[in-house]
């Protein structure tokens, strides 16, 4: 790796493995690796945050922690899930797999690439050092005013100035992935053969750069109602809902930033595990698309208890059931590359046909929102923090995780440990619906979210409790994982160039890749260029 | 998975609904809800059923020979089918929606009008009169009676929930916003602010005491405060 040849126009990466070179670098793969290493820490910061949660819950009358330290614990954890976990964890493997998947040297802006990295963890720290300075942010991941404005201390603050920093590093990121898809693709490479996992990092991109300036806008005239007079969210001559309008039209969008690049690493791994094309690749391209446009139209269906007019109640409505056929069309895409396949469960495919069903949950509890009369009775409630864990939650610990398991060997050339990685997900899969499918059920009987202690009611104790105990088993299969992510850098099966006989150019390359990712590229006649041999070599030797 | 929903059934019966509605627009959402609830489970088992089916049909089993699967890239027939079923699926709930949604929000005419006043963390309640219902955080109102709430909040936003008498409303600091409920049954009803407002959010309840309407006239002459 050290001494690759470095073709001329590139920057000239220090190599080695000192600690110099990891902080100076430039190369993409690198920069991904360190994306992935922060955003997994903060996950476990988070979902730290979430076992006190549970802990707190499992009791009516909790007495973990304070009213006030609850507060913070769940705004905290909201924030550094969305913003520190499951966005820049996307970016993380569309920073080592974009480049490699489209036969480009590096992204087209390195350094700049550096820099949204070096962002992400210096907003990340300036957010988690409110804690030291006084309290951390406590009004929700949403920061609503004018509870957000009179919030005392400067945890509000810390978290504004966190979100602008990594809102930044977003952009300037996603700016780096729209170029780079756009323009460096290998030749041969066209729009309808890249792999739908950088057809969903460019749409992510899309979106990132869409919606994530309003929430910045939004945010500084947060900070200046909080600190220099200003009334844009206050109630004297100012809006409160005005900030709700601005959050959400960030805010749906986010959950599909989120969302698309999970349904593109479903759509690399289940042809490659089953043995066949992926089922429907251009209606997978165009929900995609269509994904991207609607959910820009559909903020309001978060804010519908505020008390639209009717007929703005039914636009927000059909446009988010509108969102349902795209997204039925991927999962029916989806089935039917399973149908007639010839199914190998490696982890990664498990992985994968479960996220499906958690997601199929996740989506059609959303029916039950986009519904506007419905909505105002669940939501707000646990029933909206159930639907939104089996969107946003499967998204990161079965998407992404399968994700993980497919690609580790190529960003460290050997194997995960197998059964592990099996005794894994069934250890998630059980661990995840103990917790959130009882939620379901609080909400619909009346527990609202965001409280931390409530009152004695029928059921809620033991369903609390149940939820609980299922948190801990997630944390279970988290720590698996990790155990085994760790042990198989020194103790996996040596991968070899590609383990799963795979379909897309990452697999062509040596795993770990060197430095400049090929030393030549296969010809381009498909969205799976290595089948494509693979079937040559067999029709060559008869 | 299967097996374990419908093993499930029983229990869930229960916990699957809304808490039973006792109210005309809670009772025409809880329609809904059903409505919807039939329809979703029908395609979770449905859709579900075939992931399930095609995952564990189509595994490859060790120590045995396959040819390579049929190389299938897709089927435009399907998917058009599979896009218009679901649009179908999609009007008929919004019609069947819309046509509940007259009791929902329609307030019946000559209803009380309650005045409310949100802060952090109680409910203050105002009868037309100008008394207020004895105790902390409760309202009395009789029974069959609509009752039309005007809210608003002292400071920052705050949200109208007594799941049982009908649907969420926030309360707004710079505006009043209404929600309204007709109670068809005597007893106690209660309910919670439903938007996060500060540390004391978790305490800050409501009952809702629906006595009969001669217990109620009895009420306001001899407990209201003013």
């Amino acid at each position: 790796m050290a001494t690759a040849a470095t073709p001329a126009q590139t920057f000239p990466a220090p190599s080695g493995s000192t600690l110099r070179s990891w902080i100076t670098t430039v190369d993409h793969k690198r920069i991904g690796l360190l994306y992935l290493l922060v955003t997994m820490f903060f996950f476990l910061t988070g979902g730290l945050m979430a076992l006190v949660i549970r802990l707190q819950l499992e009791t009516a009358s909790g007495t973990v922690v304070s009213a006030e330290t609850y507060d913070q614990i769940f705004t905290m954890h909201g924030t550094t899930m969305v913003f520190l976990f499951v966005v820049p964890v996307m970016a993380a493997f569309g920073n080592y797999m974009v480049p490699l998947q489209i036969g480009a040297r590096d992204m087209a802006f390195p350094k700049l690439n550096a820099a949204s990295f070096w962002l992400l963890l210096f907003g990340g720290t300036v957010m988690y050092s409110s804690f030291a300075f006084g309290g951390a942010p406590d009004a929700g991941w949403t920061g609503y005013p004018p509870l957000s404005v009179i919030s005392p201390g400067h945890g509000i603050d810390f978290w504004i100035v966190g979100l602008h920093i990594l809102s930044l590093s977003s952009i300037l990121g996603a700016i780096n992935f729209i170029c780079t898809i756009h323009n460096m693709r290998a030749p041969g490479m066209r729009l309808t053969r890249m792999p739908l996992f950088t057809w969903c990092i460019d749409f992510y991109s899309i979106m990132i750069v869409a919606a994530l300036p309003v929430l910045s806008g939004a945010l500084t005239m947060l900070l200046l109602d909080r600190n220099y007079g200003t009334h844009f969210f206050t109630a004297n001559g100012g809006n409160p809902v005005l900030y709700q309008h601005f959050f959400w039209f960030f805010g749906h969008p986010e959950v599909y930033v989120v969302a698309l690049p999970g349904f593109g690493m479903i759509s690399e791994i289940l042809p490659v595990f089953s043995r066949k094309p992926i089922f429907g690749y251009k209606a997978l391209v165009y929900s995609i698309a269509a994904i991207a446009f609607l959910g820009f139209l559909v903020w309001g269906h978060h804010m519908f208890a505020v008390g639209f007019s009717t007929p703005v109640d039914i636009w927000f409505m059909i446009a988010s059931l509108a969102i349902a056929v795209p997204t039925g069309v991927k999962i029916f895409n989806w089935i039917g590359t399973l149908w007639m396949g010839r199914i190998r469960y490696e982890p990664p495919m498990l992985f994968a046909v479960g996220f499906i069903l958690l997601f199929m949950i996740g989506g059609l509890s959303g029916v039950f929102l986009a519904i506007f009369s419905i909505d105002l009775q669940v939501t707000d409630s646990y029933f909206v923090v159930a639907h939104f864990h089996y969107v946003m939650g499967s998204i990161p610990v079965f998407a992404v995780m399968g994700g993980l398991h497919y690609w580790y060997p190529k960003m460290t050339g050997r194997m995960l440990n197998r059964s592990l990685g099996i005794w894994s997900f069934w250890v998630l899969f059980v661990g995840f619906n103990m917790t959130f499918f009882p939620m379901h059920a609080m909400g619909l009987s009346g527990m609202p979210r965001r409280i931390s202690s409530y009152p004695q009611h029928p059921g809620w104790e033991r369903m609390n409790e149940i939820a609980t105990l299922g948190s801990f088993v997630i944390s279970l299969g988290v720590l698996l994982i990790v155990y085994n992510c760790l042990t198989s850098l020194r103790n996996g099966r040596v991968a070899g160039d590609d383990p799963w006989q795979a379909n897309t150019l990452e697999w062509y390359t040596s795993s770990p890749p060197p430095a400049h990712n090929f030393d030549s590229l296969p010809p381009i006649r498909s969205e799976r260029p290595l089948a494509d041999l693979r079937a040559e070599a067999a029709e060559a030797a008869g | 998975m299967l097996v374990a929903l419908t093993l499930a059934q029983p229990a869930l019966a229960g916990t699957a609904t809304l808490n039973q509605p006792e109210s005309p627009n809670a009772q025409s959402i809880d329609s809904t809800y059903r409505a919807v609830l039939g329809v979703t489970v029908t395609i979770f088992v449905l859709v579900g059923g075939w992931l399930v089916y095609s995952a564990i049909r189509f595994r490859e089993r060790p120590g045995r020979e396959y040819p390579d699967p049929p190389q299938v890239r897709g089927s435009t027939r399907l998917e058009i089918g599979w896009t218009i079923v679901p649009i179908l699926i999609l009007v008929g709930l919004s019609a069947f929606t819309f046509y509940k949604l007259p009791k929902v929000e329609d307030v019946p005419k000559n209803a009380m009008q309650i005045g409310v006043t949100a802060q952090q963390y109680s409910w203050t309640f105002t009868y037309p009169n100008g008394k207020h219902p004895a105790g902390p955080n409760t309202l009395v109102v009789p029974v069959d009676t609509p009752i039309h709430l005007n809210m608003h909040s002292k400071d920052v936003v705050h949200d109208f929930w007594v799941e049982q008498l009908g649907q969420k409303q926030d309360v707004f600091p710079n505006r009043i916003t209404h929600t309204w409920f007709q109670a068809d049954k005597i007893g106690n009803y209660d309910g919670q602010c439903a938007e996060f407002c500060g540390s004391g959010h978790a305490t800050m309840t409501i009952v809702v005491r629906v006595l009969s309407k001669e217990d109620y006239l009895k009420y306001m002459s001899t407990k209201a405060t003013t």
